[in-house]
């Protein structure tokens, strides 16, 4: 039962994927991108198919996997279903870093890279700031993060446009780009690149799921059945840092992918986070692709950013969350 | 053989424990009384190590502060209070305690079994499939009785091991609790129920920075009033009413 379901979401994501190729100003049928992929067309529908919209899937299909994973890791280490990248500050730190490299580091050109790098720097100290702020005495206060992560979020934020406002502010898109969130300055390297981050951090964050479970009932619970917490919370931040920073800086902010999705996993495999971690990341995936096609398709010639389609399914959810804890309390 | 040496500990501006010292070794029954902010379940966070304090926790020759925190877990196991809410069924929080053993990506042959025999002996297996956040309380109760049986562990600390359980449920804790004690483990329990505590082979009375160590017996009028605040009255008509389990 549980395998056939994972082959169903399997074959669902590859589906979108042939799908997602096909999709576009020149339209290709899906059976043409098949061939395409396995080296039997011609030299322009290759081009199209492997040069130009193969990374933009990659790209789509890293980043959900990036978001959905660090998400529910997010959730369960700091015990709070409405905790993701997004809100504790992770994004806008990561867009920061990355605004900071091209500002101060755009004439060393031989540097490559160091938009991520600058990226991770960022997500990191944000995240490490936010934890400090709701810290009391070795324990996190749930409020406090979120405000923190919010507070943050605000300040780094006002930096950032700041920073585009005064350097980039003749350039509509840009500002587009990194506030929303989209997938046009997508190439095959870096959808290869952040899809292969994305998945040696999943995988990484795959071997601590016996601390993830033991973690989301509790620091004490989790202390009592001998996990050591404050290392695997290191750890595991340092892999959220890493993962969703590098995403960040090739897609801009892309908000509440990491919010909405482990709260769909958790309720198809429940909260063991063997199936919960993998099952995050193939929801994460399936959901950025189709907010990829709907920001291709939904306005004829034109392109929406997909932060715009992923927060019109996210916070109707996060509204929906807010109130039922209402209601439990 | 578990040694509490000079253990103190204080929360800022508020000291709880305060230079307590006392033995027991394996098959004692400890039960833990005083009243609400006495510092019972702070010395169970000492003994499980997650609250800092001062003084010396010894199993046999191990200092327990100086060990790993997964080999402090093979000997101390905990059924606690309150936990997060969060959706996992009664077979996968039974085989978190496991974790302190678990060598490979996947539980083990010798995990499961043991997770198995933990199940049926709390009376939980059929339960197995369910959520947690589903079961009634007292399932609860007796899914981290499991939980922590499946631990393995050479010391067994219960807050409030029977609340939420019916009389039927209690009866099998007190027998569960009865057949470690033969195994040679030591339980330390904290009690609201004097009756309860009756069956425990040593008592702890606990007053903010005050203790009292011993056998059962210690448990008199005297001691009840100067440690639980009981008042001579409501204690006579108490103890008129005792029923002996």
């Amino acid at each position: 039962m549980e395998i056939s379901f994972l082959l169903i979401i399997f074959l669902l994501l590859l589906l979108s994927a042939i799908l997602a190729i096909s999709t576009g100003s020149a339209s290709i049928p899906p059976g043409d991108v098949v061939n395409a992929l396995l080296g039997n067309a011609d030299t322009l529908t290759k081009t199209i198919v492997i040069d130009l919209r193969l990374g933009r899937v990659l790209l789509a299909i890293g980043t959900g996997l990036a978001l959905g994973m660090s998400g529910c890791v997010v959730q369960s280490i700091f015990q709070n279903p409405l905790a993701e990248p997004y809100i504790l500050g992770i994004s806008a730190g990561s867009v920061l870093g990355v605004l900071l490299s091209l500002v101060f580091l755009s004439s060393f050109e031989h540097l490559k890279y160091s938009a991520q790098l600058f990226s991770f720097i960022f997500a990191l100290l944000t995240i490490v700031l936010v934890y400090r702020i709701a810290s009391v005495g070795g324990t996190i206060n749930p409020a406090t993060l979120l405000l923190g992560g919010i507070a943050i979020s605000a300040l780094f934020s006002a930096i950032t446009s700041y920073l585009i406002y005064t350097t980039f502010s003749k350039n509509i898109a840009t500002i587009l780009f990194w506030t929303m969130g989209g997938f046009w300055q997508a190439n095959l390297v870096s959808g290869i690149l952040v899809f292969v981050v994305a998945l040696i951090s999943g995988i990484c964050m795959l071997l601590f799921w016996r601390e993830l479970n033991a973690l989301s009932l509790g620091d004490h619970f989790a202390m009592n059945v001998g996990v050591d917490v404050s290392r695997a919370r290191t750890v595991l931040i340092a892999l959220v840092a890493f993962s969703v920073s590098f995403a960040v800086s090739f897609t801009g902010i892309i908000g509440f992918v990491g919010l909405v999705v482990p709260h769909i996993a958790r309720s198809i495999v429940g909260g063991e986070h063997k199936k919960l971690l993998v099952y995050s990341g193939l929801v994460g995936a399936l959901l950025l692709l189709w907010a990829d096609i709907l920001a291709r398709t939904l306005i004829y010639g034109e392109e929406l950013p997909v932060g715009i389609i992923t927060a019109l399914l996210g916070v109707p959810f996060f509204l929906y969350l807010l109130f039922r804890r209402r209601r439990l309390c | 053989m578990l040694t509490v040496k000079n253990l103190s500990v204080s929360y800022p501006n508020n000291p709880v424990l305060n230079d307590l010292n006392f033995v027991l070794k394996p098959g004692d029954f400890l039960a833990v009384l005083g009243k609400n902010g006495s510092g019972k379940t702070t010395l169970l966070r000492a003994i499980a190590g997650n609250v800092k304090y001062t003084g010396e926790i010894r199993y046999n020759d191990k200092v327990l502060t100086k060990l790993p925190r997964t080999e402090r877990a093979k000997i101390v196991g905990v059924v606690e209070q309150g936990m997060s809410p969060a959706p996992f069924s009664v077979y996968d929080v039974v085989c978190m305690g496991r974790t302190p053993y678990a060598r490979m990506f996947s539980w083990s042959m010798e995990d499961l079994k043991m997770v198995e025999h933990a199940l049926k002996k709390v009376g939980v297996w059929e339960l197995r499939n369910r959520l947690i956040t589903e079961i009634s309380a007292g399932e609860l109760q007796k899914t981290l009785i499991a939980k922590v049986l499946a631990q393995d562990v050479k010391i067994l600390l219960l807050d409030e091991p029977t609340s939420h359980l019916d009389l039927q449920a209690q009866l099998t804790a007190l027998s569960i609790i009865q057949q470690l004690r033969n195994e040679g483990k030591i339980i330390i329990g904290v009690f609201h129920d004097i009756n309860l505590a009756r069956i425990a082979s040593h008592v702890l009375f606990l007053a903010r920075g005050e203790y009292l160590f011993g056998k059962c017996s210690l448990i008199n009028e005297e001691h009840m009033r100067r440690y639980l605040g009981v008042d001579n009255q409501l204690l006579a008509q108490y103890l008129g009413g005792y029923v002996h389990v």
